[in-house]
């Protein structure tokens, strides 16, 4: 699996640090990381709350063209 | 306080890692409670009252495994996933099992017959084959009977979990 480099981005640009993001979500700091390093498949309902709280759509965050 | 609170843990990640763990647990005293069996066996003999635990245990988790497999619909997809994937189908393979169970079960009772009570080598051979066909007469019904019945209760049981909550699903 490729580096999530859109999510990160994505969290840099609201200010947030993956500390941040991952108590936004309810999930461990290790689970952020690890989503974004490519290492980590997420569930269809932790990548719609990365998205609401990073205001971007699925697409935007998880779709590799 | 915090320290007898319940630790209510969300992250889905730990979740299937604490699930691949217990997995793994699982499998390890599986393995613990079977070499329990063969060194009893050894050092004790073969004596069913001495592994009664053991044989509790292995019977008990099966149970249990069918049970709720069966509950929650997913044993007719696991049964539908082995049937795609293999040409001999799951129901075959039980009859199978319980062929290969029973032909093995008499098998060892002809040895243990010849070994025990025969003199002569006449006799050691007259008894084998009497026991072990009287055996398999008794035991391969059995085992097909039970693997088979067992297969087509827990199935159907699964079957009609499956359909209710499709038909729920249907509806709305």
């Amino acid at each position: 699996m490729a580096k999530n480099i859109k999510l990160k981005v994505a969290r840099t640009a609201m200010d947030l640090s993956q500390e941040e993001l991952a108590k936004k979500v309810g999930v461990s700091r290790q689970t952020i990381g690890l989503i974004e390093l490519g290492k980590y498949n997420p569930s269809l309902n932790l990548c719609i709350a990365i998205c609401n709280t990073l205001s971007k759509t699925l697409d935007e965050l998880f779709w590799e063209n | 306080m915090s320290w007898f609170s319940k630790n209510n843990i969300q992250d889905e990640r730990i979740i299937t890692m604490q699930n691949k763990i217990y997995r793994e647990i699982y499998i390890l005293l599986l393995a613990i409670v079977i070499i329990s069996v063969i060194v009893k066996f050894v050092v004790y003999g073969v004596e069913s009252a001495n592994v009664i635990t053991e044989l509790i245990i292995l019977v008990t988790q099966g149970i249990y495994y069918s049970a709720r497999s069966a509950r929650l619909g997913i044993f007719s997809a696991e049964v539908e996933l082995k049937d795609q994937s293999n040409k001999v189908p799951v129901r075959i393979k039980n009859v199978i099992v319980g062929l290969l169970f029973g032909l093995a079960i008499g098998i060892f009772f002809g040895i243990r017959s010849a070994l025990l009570y025969a003199d002569t080598t006449a006799e050691s051979i007259y008894y084998f084959f009497l026991v072990m066909v009287v055996s398999f007469m008794i035991y391969i019904p059995f085992f097909i009977a039970i693997l088979s019945g067992a297969y087509w209760l827990t199935k159907r049981s699964s079957d009609h979990v499956n359909e209710k909550d499709l038909d729920d699903n249907e509806k709305w």
